[in-house]
Formats: structure tokens, C-alpha cells, sequence
């Protein structure tokens, strides 16, 4: 447990501490801001930070960088960030595209085939029960997908795994945000 | 080697590893079945080697094979199935005596079964064995994995396999994360089926992490249930995410985060944990406020007062800090917060550049 909390809060102070760099260096570019800009560059920065401390180790964070990066306007900004240039290219997605038609007819060759046995062995009532269980999976997975950055092409063990490092880093995120957030507001408020 | 035959003896974490549940009571009697009929046998296992070795270790696991099956036959206070290897079979403890009086009605059916099972899995597992032989230094791995597709065990059906899978059609065998998988009985014991239940293992594996993290999942079984309530947490997460960006540019007309606000998050950092590179310098150019010396303690997040702080970069007099941060985890209190000395603070502002 002390490991695990000796962890996240160095997490945390690391996210911090690229957060604010980045909201300095915005506020350097573009003086007077009004509140939705200013929103933004918070965001943006907080993003980019959350997604920096995996060093482009996961999928997630590759792909929220790439994005905020397709922006012609936030790329100046992001390249001045990572000076140290830990921006990583989005792989080809070409590639995944002709791999995942070959996986795709193969699949619906099996999934008929396997529903003609399935029918046969478990009778007719625990077939159509499974198959809407398995389209209520199969629909949420793809929420699910459209969620995560990046979750797009990828099947489902390491869409877990994606969506585990993804819910640690936001709920980070949340926390100092939420943190900075309140003593920003205790002290407007004891003013 | 003979020190294959000693390490045949399976440990629960293996169990664990390998994803199955076993019962701890079962290994141990595995383990004294496994000696005695090791020290009948005195089979020596071979090296893994690859070129001269499917042959004969074929040859050895079909004798060490028949020999146990005798064993347990002749084995007549053996409560549960007979376990060869890692014994593998999960005797749930609900269906304990039932499983244990089918399964020796069974043995004798099995037997001849056995030895064409061996002959037809041999053929699908050498390939995936070999590649092994590379990865796997232990090579009780080997024993099991050869004996995965053969002996059967009862097992209790699990009733809820919803897979979002028919998905994927086979397992990556590429890289060497070689899952061994028993057979179960009733179910098919061809490579595909084999390949799809292990990822079905795997990803209720991962599933139970996410159960963890996610709160409120325990109350929900079954992937959909558990995907439905991730999909809400991470949404609602990524919603905070916008609506606490909105606050802080709300109060925040000028966007000055300061670092005081890096000393409100480092003081429950500090104390959590003994850190850290934003560690407060010595104390002797801190000036300490008799106002802030009392300690109040609660969970309430530290008040910060960067505006009151930045005119007075000169500044002594003025008290920024109001509140103590009461770590509920630790249990004690922080120590007042000082104020800020002013080359203490460009100090902080270079080294933090």
C-alpha cells in the first residue's frame, strides 16, 4: 500500500509539475485570454502532460498527443513543451487496416460456422441468449473504444490494458486538478 | 535430468500465473503422488533440447504417463482425481465426492483414450513445445503443457462465458508468452480452442483489475455489466477533466499558477511520502508567522494566497498560508507552511525553469 501510494504521488508531481510549465509557456505566447481560451490551454497543457508521463509508452497517451498535435496552431506550442522531443509519430494506420480486414473475413467465416455447432449442441434458446449478450459486449466495447484514444484498432485484451493506464492517468489528473482547483479558490476566497 | 523430476512440484503462485485456482490441499497430495511415482519410475527428463528431443521425451511421458494412471488406480484413498504434473483439474469443492466417483468410474475409459489423445496433441503441441523449449527454462513447464491436452478432469462448467469473441480466431503464438491451458471435459482440445480460451482467461484477468480500479463494479458480474459501469466512469472522469479546466480559467484571470500552489501539493506529498526534488530548503531563512502556528487539522485542502504573495516578493510580514493539511493516511499533522523568503523564492522559480 505504501508502495502504491509512494507511486501515484509522484505521478502526481510530476503531472504538476508539466502542467503548470506548459500553462506558463501558453500564457507566454498569448497574452489576454478570455475564459474559453484560457480553458483550452489549460486543458490542452493538462493533456499533454498526463499523456507525457508515459513516455509514449502506451497507446493511449501516443494518441492524444498526435491529436493535439494535428492542430497547426497547438504544434508550436507542444514543440516548445517537449523540447526534449518525446513526441512520438502515430504508427502508419495502414497497416493495422489490411491486417484487420484479413482477421475480419476469417472471423465471419468462423462465427457462422460456429453458430451452425452452437445451435446444434446447446438448442435453440441459449444460442439466441448468448449471441445478445455477446452484441451487448460487442456494442459497448465499442464505445468503449471510441472512449480511450487510440482504441480504435486494437483487439480486446490490450483494450483493457489500455483502459487501465488510462483511468489511472485521469483519475491523476482529476485529483490535482480538483486540488489546485479548491486552493485556488480558498485563497480567492480569503481575500 | 533428475531435476526436473524434483521440481515437478507445483507452487500456488505458479497456479496463480497460470491462471487457474487451485486448491492448496490438492497440491499437496499431487506432490506426494508425484514423489512415489517418480521414485518408481526414476525417469530421467532431458534437457530441452531441441533437435533430439521430441523422441524420446515422448517416449518417457507415454511410460510416465501409464504409470501413474496405474498409481492412481491402485490408489485407493486418493479422495480427489488423480493429479499428474501440475494437476491442473479444479475440483470445485461443491462437487468434490461427485467429481471424485465419476472421475474413477472414468479412469478405465480413459485409459485407452489416452494414449491416441497423446498421439494426435503430440503433433499440435511440439511446435508450440519447441518454440518453448527457447523460453521456458523450468521444464516441468514442458511436462504439463504435454499433458494439458490429455488427461481430462472434471471441471465445473462455468456458466457465464459471455466472449466478445468469436473475435479472434487465433491466439498470437508469436511472442513467447506461451499460456498452457488444460483441456476441460467436453471441449475440444484442437489449438484454436485452446488458443481462444486462454485469451478468454486473460482478459477476465484483466477484467478483475478493472473491478478494482473502477468503484462500484463488485456489485456488477459479467464482462457487459462491467464494461457499462467503466464506460460511465471513464466518461464521467473525462467530464470532470473539462469542468475543473473550466473553473480554474474561471478563477484564474491571468492564469499565474504560482508556486505556492506546487508547495500545497508538495506538503501532502512530503508527508505521505519522503521526497523529492521540491523539497523545502533548510529553515533558516524561513520566517515563521505567530498566526500560523496553531495547527488546525482536517481534511480540508490547504489555502494558498498567491495573490497576496507576489506584490511582496520583499516580503516578510505578510502570512500566505492559513491552513494545515491533516494527512487522514498518516494520521498526523503537517507542520505550518512558512512564508516565502524572497531569493528562497526566485531560488525555487530558477530551479524549477
Amino acid at each position: 500500500m505504501k508502495a502504491r501510494t509512494g507511486y501515484s504521488t509522484s505521478l502526481k508531481q510530476e503531472f504538476l509539475k508539466k502542467w503548470i510549465k506548459g500553462i506558463r509557456i501558453y500564457s507566454n505566447f498569448k497574452k489576454d485570454m478570455n475564459i474559453l481560451e484560457r480553458k483550452k490551454a489549460i486543458k490542452l497543457s493538462a493533456d499533454l502532460a498526463i499523456a507525457s508521463t508515459r513516455n509514449a509508452s502506451t497507446r493511449w497517451s501516443r494518441t492524444l498527443t498526435a491529436n493535439i498535435s494535428k492542430n497547426e496552431t497547438n504544434k508550436i506550442f507542444v514543440e516548445q513543451i517537449f523540447s526534449d522531443s518525446e513526441v512520438i509519430k502515430k504508427e502508419a494506420p495502414s497497416r493495422l487496416m489490411a491486417r484487420s480486414n484479413r482477421i475480419a473475413s476469417k472471423k465471419i467465416w468462423r462465427r457462422s460456422h460456429i453458430t451452425q455447432i452452437k445451435a446444434r449442441k446447446m438448442g435453440p434458446y441459449a444460442v439466441k441468449a448468448r449471441s445478445i449478450a455477446k452484441k451487448l459486449v460487442k456494442n459497448r466495447t465499442k464505445v468503449l473504444k471510441s472512449l480511450v484514444p487510440g482504441g480504435e484498432n486494437m483487439d480486446g485484451i490490450s483494450l483493457i490494458k489500455e483502459t487501465l493506464d488510462y483511468i489511472v492517468s485521469l483519475r491523476v489528473q482529476v485529483d490535482v486538478m480538483r486540488r489546485l482547483a479548491s486552493a485556488a479558490e480558498n485563497s480567492t476566497r480569503s481575500l | 535430468m533428475l531435476r526436473c523430476a524434483q521440481s515437478t512440484t507445483l507452487s500456488p503462485e505458479k497456479c496463480s500465473v497460470l491462471g487457474m485456482d487451485i486448491d492448496i490441499s490438492v497440491l499437496e497430495r499431487q506432490k506426494a503422488l508425484l514423489q512415489r511415482v517418480y521414485q518408481q519410475q526414476q525417469v530421467q527428463y532431458l534437457q530441452p533440447q531441441e533437435a533430439n528431443m521430441n523422441p524420446l521425451f515422448h517416449q518417457n511421458m507415454s511410460n510416465m504417463l501409464l504409470a501413474k494412471y496405474q498409481e492412481c488406480l491402485d490408489e485407493t484413498n486418493l479422495p480427489s482425481f488423480p493429479m499428474f504434473g501440475r494437476g491442473f483439474a479444479c475440483p470445485e469443492l461443491t462437487s468434490g465426492s461427485h467429481s471424485a466417483i465419476s472421475n474413477n468410474s472414468s479412469m478405465t475409459k480413459h485409459d485407452h483414450q489416452i494414449s491416441s489423445k497423446r498421439d494426435r496433441t503430440v503433433s499440435n503441441n511440439t511446435r508450440k513445445r519447441k518454440a518453448e523449449f527457447d523460453v521456458e527454462d523450468d521444464c516441468k513447464d514442458k511436462g504439463a503443457e504435454r499433458e494439458a491436452g490429455e488427461v481430462q478432469s472434471e471441471i465445473t462448467v462455468k456458466t457465464d462465458r459471455e466472449t466478445s469473441t468469436n473475435n479472434s480466431s487465433k491466439e498470437s503464438v508469436q511472442k513467447p508468452d506461451y499460456i498452457h491451458v488444460r483441456a476441460r471435459r467436453g471441449q475440444a482440445t484442437d489449438s484454436h480452442s485452446l488458443a481462444e480460451r486462454a485469451r478468454r482467461e486473460k482478459i477476465s484477468k484483466k477484467m478483475k483489475y478493472l473491478q478494482d480500479l473502477v468503484p462500484g463494479c463488485h456489485k456488477v458480474t459479467g464482462k457487459a455489466g462491467m464494461l457499462d459501469e467503466i464506460i460511465n466512469y471513464v466518461q464521467s472522469l473525462q467530464k470532470q477533466v473539462e469542468l475543473l479546466s473550466m473553473k480554474l480559467a474561471a478563477l484564474n484571470p491571468r492564469l499565474d499558477f504560482s508556486i505556492d500552489d506546487f508547495f500545497a501539493k508538495e506538503i501532502p506529498a512530503y508527508i505521505a511520502s519522503f521526497p523529492m526534488q521540491l523539497q523545502v530548503p533548510n529553515p533558516s531563512s524561513l520566517q515563521y508567522n505567530q498566526l500560523q502556528q496553531g495547527a488546525i487539522s482536517c481534511g480540508v485542502d490547504m489555502a494558498m494566497n498567491p495573490s497576496q504573495l507576489l506584490p511582496q516578493k520583499e516580503g516578510s510580514s505578510s502570512v500566505p498560508i492559513t491552513e494545515v493539511y491533516h494527512d487522514s493516511s498518516s494520521g498526523h499533522q503537517a507542520q505550518v507552511l512558512p512564508t516565502w523568503d524572497s531569493e528562497w523564492q526566485n531560488l525555487f522559480n530558477v530551479g524549477f525553469h
